[in-house]
């Protein structure tokens, strides 16, 4: 069995400060494999969105490097489940009251897997996307955003989303209030599946079939052929005049 | 209304309060009993208290309490951040 890993991050055309972090982590432990893969995007509008993602995603791979090895001694997904909605409701807490004390408000998204073996666990705030890559793509996230509730709702078309001029608003985020709600999934890991998340601002001007034809899971079956498509679609969403960070990071299991 | 429905709220409300002196004097007399001769409980039917723990605190979820294990080895270590600040 072997996970394949990769990522990339490029602050973009426009910004001056690239507010997305990223982690990933893989072990090999005696119950198998395990893997932690993240990507929080800081939200622009607010001050230090890069301090909100950075604190979480350190946070993350603290909790995986120092603490998940003694909760697999004893593991359910249920309590992997606690774990994660705890970490993620107490870093919310300490995002405020850091922001409460500095008199500044910051937030982040914040996407990732948490995989052992051939299970996985997605846990999903925010408007960063998981897309897997098999014989088609499909999005393993719904966005927490204004526009998506809208169209959910029937109150405007996904057509009108892409052009309102509120499409970035998030309903859901770390960091802004008190309520942080996460979408916690369960499934297992299809072996030879690519599993790519990415913030808003790598997705915002490509299209899905562009990203299925580059990161397709028949020609992307390695880490350096990852690193080396991630960077050319990176580059093509530059070309394009993508204003915002871009970041995105790869995942595959061998099983 | 009628003298004769008048009669029939009135028969009720009075078996209600009737009702609620009986309960609530029976209630008393025991509590009454019970109060000085306190019930026996043998050790072995006790009931053991579960103490729930408090949820964890920010900064006990922050601190990093356990050394890294032998057994769990890191492959594959990617962080991108873009500050040196923390919270």
């Amino acid at each position: 069995m072997e996970y394949i890993v990769a990522a990339d991050t490029d602050i973009g055309n426009t910004k001056e400060v690239n507010q997305d972090s990223v982690c990933i982590r893989t072990a090999a432990c005696k119950q198998g494999k395990a893997a932690l893969v993240m990507v929080c995007d800081g939200m622009g509008g607010l001050s230090k969105g890069e301090l909100a993602s950075a604190a979480v995603v350190r946070s993350f791979a603290s909790w995986f490097e120092y603490e998940l090895p003694y909760e697999l001694d004893n593991w359910s997904w249920d309590k992997a489940e606690k774990s994660v909605t705890n970490r993620l409701l107490a870093l919310n807490a300490k995002i405020i009251e850091h922001g409460s004390r500095c008199n500044l408000q910051l937030g982040t998204t914040v996407t990732g897997i948490l995989a052992l073996n051939s299970d996985m666990m997605t846990f999903h705030v925010g408007d960063t996307r998981i897309y897997k890559l098999s014989q088609e793509l499909s999005i393993l996230t719904e966005d927490h955003t204004f526009v998506n509730r809208e169209v959910k709702r029937g109150n405007m078309t996904p057509e009108e989303a892409l052009q309102d001029p509120r499409r970035n608003a998030l309903t859901n985020c770390v960091g802004v209030t008190g309520s942080v709600v996460p979408d916690i999934k369960f499934s297992s890991i299809e072996s030879g599946a690519n599993y790519m998340i990415c913030s808003d601002g790598f997705r915002h001007v490509i299209t899905k079939e562009e990203i299925l034809d580059r990161l397709s899971p028949k020609k992307v079956t390695t880490k350096t052929a990852m690193q080396i498509k991630l960077r050319e679609l990176i580059d093509l969403v530059k070309e394009r005049e993508e204003r915002d960070n871009i970041s995105a990071a790869m995942f595959r299991a061998e099983l | 209304m009628t003298k004769y429905e008048i009669m029939v709220i009135a028969a009720a409300a009075l078996v209600f309060v009737l009702i609620n002196i009986i309960m609530w004097t029976i209630i008393a007399h025991k509590e009454r009993r019970s109060g000085k001769a306190p019930a026996q409980v043998p050790q072995s039917t006790e009931v053991p208290t579960v103490r729930i723990p408090p949820p964890m605190s920010t900064e006990e979820l922050f601190v990093r309490p356990k050394e890294k294990r032998s057994d769990f080895v890191i492959q594959e270590s990617i962080t991108f951040t873009h500050t040196d600040e923390n919270l």
